[in-house]
């Protein structure tokens, strides 16, 4: 393992923060926009999308050790009877950032409106359930984890600098 | 030559390295439904091993340890970590350049 590659996984692990939330800001602002969207491409009215963030690999083997045993019906709660923790040699060079995908879900809301032209036989038209107030929420927490990832970034590169002028 | 403090100081740096790698880490992943806070500890091993009685320096290879915490990172103390970890390379940088320019003063016997 090259030493300067434990230096730069930092920049790895960061840029996956802020794609996470470079992703939520984006599902939650397009939940918004489509708020009213009552029929899409395919007929359907428009499926509300959430950013959803998995483990990165050191810990997600962990979470996998752990299932493993709560199986045989050892589950262990000390941390100190935990199989490993991950070792420095197994996370430099790797980001740990998380992995973020994209789901959809279909909630829907009737409203009443029968001239509409998308209302059904009972004269009512299906929208998203997108709750604004929520919506909003997500957009500001993004907001702030990605200053807080971009800052992590910063830290990291005043670190390398201050090391090379030694 | 007077490695001691050198080496110290080396082990000091690798931890403040790592421990940005971990806080990294944490910020990254601060919305991660599952994910456990990771820290890395070093200064109160050190402290340990130093006042312990024994013969022999206990000190000597003592190295960073990664640590899994349970429960999830807090924003507030990351970024307080965070800000912690930069002082303390800014210290421990300080003390090795003064470390090398003494060093040099002795080999060229010119101060600076």
């Amino acid at each position: 393992m090259l030493s300067t590659d434990r230096f730069f996984s930092v920049f790895k692990t960061s840029a996956r923060g802020l794609e996470a939330q470079r992703i939520a800001l984006g599902t939650a602002s397009e939940n918004l926009a489509n708020a009213r969207t009552s029929r899409t491409a395919d007929g359907t009215p428009y499926a509300i999308k959430r950013a959803v963030h998995e483990l990165p690999e050191a810990q997600r083997d962990q979470f996998g050790n752990m299932l493993d045993s709560m199986r045989l019906g050892t589950a262990r709660t000390n941390a100190a009877h935990r199989a490993s923790s991950p070792s420095f040699e197994t996370m430099a060079g790797q980001d740990l950032g998380p992995k973020t995908n994209i789901e959809e879900q279909v909630q829907l809301r009737a409203e009443y409106d029968p001239n509409h032209p998308h209302a059904d036989a009972n004269g009512y038209v299906q929208y998203p359930d997108v709750n604004v107030v929520e919506e909003m929420a997500r957009m500001i927490s993004a907001n702030r984890i990605y200053e807080a990832n971009l800052t992590a970034v910063q830290a990291a590169k005043e670190m390398i600098k201050r090391t090379l002028e030694i | 030559m007077e490695t001691k403090t050198i080496n110290l100081l080396r082990r000091a740096m690798l931890t403040y390295n790592m421990r940005t790698q971990t806080t990294a880490s944490n910020l990254a992943n601060l919305d991660t439904p599952g994910y456990e806070r990771m820290g890395v500890s070093f200064e109160e091993a050190l402290r340990d091993a130093r006042n312990g009685v024994t013969l022999f320096d206990q000190t000597e290879g003592l190295m960073p340890n990664v640590e899994v915490d349970e429960g999830p990172p807090i924003l507030e103390d990351e970024m307080m970590e965070l800000s912690d970890t930069q002082m303390r390379v800014q210290l421990a940088t300080r003390a090795l350049s003064d470390k090398f320019s003494l060093l040099r003063t002795g080999i060229t016997g010119r101060p600076g």
